[in-house]
């Protein structure tokens, strides 16, 4: 069932419902305790000269033997985590000097996730409870990060996380949201996972939790890629893997256009 | 329409980016001036992280530099051992810029010194050429002949060692501040995006008495040379020209600028000079204003989104 999912120009409905169809067919062959199976829309993200950001569609269903059958009333929760290729980012807070703002203290983070979304059916607070949610890294309030520095104090770390979180907000890299999960059954739901122009490129992860009377009774990982291609990936891997070339080749360019103005708009 | 921009990692409207590029090549012809000053403002204030801004405009410079001096070199109005000799300062320049800029950008002060150089030398070139326009216009209307600056005085620049003859530009001086002029010119290139034109062109006539006729023409010659290796090192060191940017920004820049050059041929030079004094002003209170006035959030990311 992979092969035809894999491309991105494949009509999103279509994929989506092919994709629902499989893991209901999946979804009849085993069963033990809670299980959650769940499927992209795309394996892969391709970034080309028209991106502008991008819609993944997950769909799951949440299976139970008989032993769990009737065991709670209010149906099932269901919390979708994705993160981004991690690496070092670095928080500046700007003092005042002189009159100009200027960077004055830094606290740089490790293996932080370049992108970190939250995706739920109803507001994590009426899910579960606040050491689960800890426990499994869910949400930005319990999202754990660690500053390089082994001495910085607990509270700078939290300040400048906290300030972290806050400036990916803005960018749309973190978010959460309480309605990006749709339960189309109670066991069968569907997430849209909203990826910017900004994001970076490599590696995604995708755990889907499922969570049942404030318990987690259920986990599932998935990934996907996202890369550039084309075009945009040859110009991206010429100015990494051969500067020297790219940049007598930018320089090239600006030649030719110089002189091309010169001989096209030449007056008189 | 939006286009994906491989190296700043942003989608960005291409005809904002054609529009801008013609725009600052429009007021480039008209002014005489590279027009790097104005368009990695503008690139900055539009988004483009000030790293990738500063880099991609190294290389744009070289393409509306070449078009410009293509037509000097015909008029035969470049000096070109003088040119030489300021190519050689600013290759070392440029070089010592780079090494430079990499280490600002790792102690996550290159912002800052980015604004701080634009706004001390938009402010310092801005407010001589206000001040000198103005007064030429003021002469104008009390009647009096506008009197041309009369070269030939020396300074304690001409009597230093290793003096060499410059044949075009009727010179016989000191190879030495020529060099030193050269290499300053190179650390700015790196450093703030700009071919340094508006710098450039006053401290050859000022400084080094070289006559006017030949003062743009090499000027033009030696950026090409300075600009081009500018960007040579930062894709290798810095990796953050955009080639794709860069050719938007080319292509409105070359087409603006013929069109600028015939407006400009309609005004008076001191009205043009007062007109681009203002110009520079203006930048330069964009960016002291972006330093002075209180952030909305006091904290920035550095490596998130590209850079």
């Amino acid at each position: 069932m992979r092969a035809f999912v894999d491309r991105l120009g494949f009509p999103a409905t279509a994929a989506a419902t092919l994709v629902l169809a499989a893991v209901l067919a999946m979804a009849g062959t085993q069963a033990r305790a809670e299980r959650v199976i769940a499927a992209l829309s795309h394996k892969k993200v391709e970034i080309r000269s028209n991106f502008v950001g991008a819609e993944l569609v997950l769909f799951g269903t949440i299976e139970r033997d008989a032993a769990t059958v009737g065991r709670r009333s209010d149906g099932y929760d269901v919390a979708v985590v994705i993160e981004g290729p991690a690496g070092d980012v670095t928080v500046w807070r700007k003092e005042r000097l002189a009159g100009i703002w200027v960077n004055g203290e830094g606290v740089a983070f490790v293996n932080t996730p370049s992108y970190y979304a939250v995706l739920t059916n109803r507001p994590l607070a009426e899910m579960s409870t606040r050491p689960a949610l800890r426990q499994e890294q869910i949400g930005l309030d319990y999202l754990k990060l660690q500053p390089a520095g082994e001495d910085t104090p607990p509270a700078v770390a939290r300040e400048f996380q906290d300030a972290l979180v806050r400036r990916a907000e803005s960018q749309s890299l973190y978010f959460e949201n309480p309605e990006a999960v749709e339960m189309l059954t109670p066991r069968v739901f569907m997430a849209r996972i909203k990826l910017p122009a900004n994001i970076r490129t490599g590696g995604y992860r995708a755990r889907v939790h499922v969570f049942s009377d404030g318990a987690l009774v259920a986990t599932e990982r998935l990934g996907f890629w996202v890369i550039k291609i084309d075009f945009e990936a040859a110009i991206y891997d010429l100015a990494h893997k051969n500067p020297l070339v790219y940049g007598l080749g930018t320089v090239a360019m600006a030649f030719g256009v110089g002189w091309l103005g010169s001989v096209l708009f030449r007056r008189g | 329409m939006e286009i994906y921009l491989p190296i700043a990692e942003i989608a960005v409207n291409m005809f904002m980016l054609l529009g801008m590029g013609a725009a600052v090549g429009f007021l480039s012809g008209m002014f005489g001036v590279g027009g790097g000053f104005l368009l990695t403002p503008l690139l900055i204030f539009s988004g483009i992280a000030p790293a990738v801004a500063v880099a991609t405009q190294t290389g744009q410079i070289v393409a509306s530099s070449v078009s410009g001096a293509l037509a000097h070199w015909q008029r035969k109005t470049i000096d070109v051992s003088l040119g030489v000799i300021l190519i050689a300062g600013g290759l070392v320049g440029a070089a010592l810029g780079v090494v430079l800029f990499e280490a600002l950008r790792s102690f996550g002060q290159l912002d800052l010194i980015i604004a701080l150089l634009y706004v001390f030398f938009l402010g310092a070139v801005g407010g001589i050429m206000l001040l000198e326009s103005g007064r030429a216009m003021l002469r104008r209307k009390m009647g009096r002949p506008v009197a041309a600056r009369r070269p030939g005085q020396h300074t304690w620049l001409h009597r230093l060692p290793v003096k060499m003859r410059f044949k075009r530009s009727k010179l016989y001086i000191s190879v030495l501040p020529v060099a030193a002029l050269g290499l300053l010119m190179g650390l700015l290139v790196s450093i703030m995006g700009i071919g340094g034109g508006f710098i450039m062109v006053p401290a050859m006539i000022y400084l080094l008495r070289v006559p006017t006729n030949v003062v743009i023409g090499t000027s033009l010659f030696q950026i090409i040379f300075v600009t081009a290796f500018a960007a040579v090192l930062h894709s290798i060191t810095t990796q953050s020209v955009d080639a794709v940017l860069a050719l938007l920004l080319m292509v409105g820049g070359v087409m603006g600028a013929q069109f600028g050059v015939q407006a400009g041929t309609k005004l008076r030079g001191e009205q043009l000079r007062l007109l681009l004094a203002l110009l520079v002003l203006a930048v330069c209170g964009r960016m002291l204003f972006g330093l002075v006035a209180t952030p909305t959030d006091l904290y920035s990311l550095a490596t998130f989104a590209g850079h």
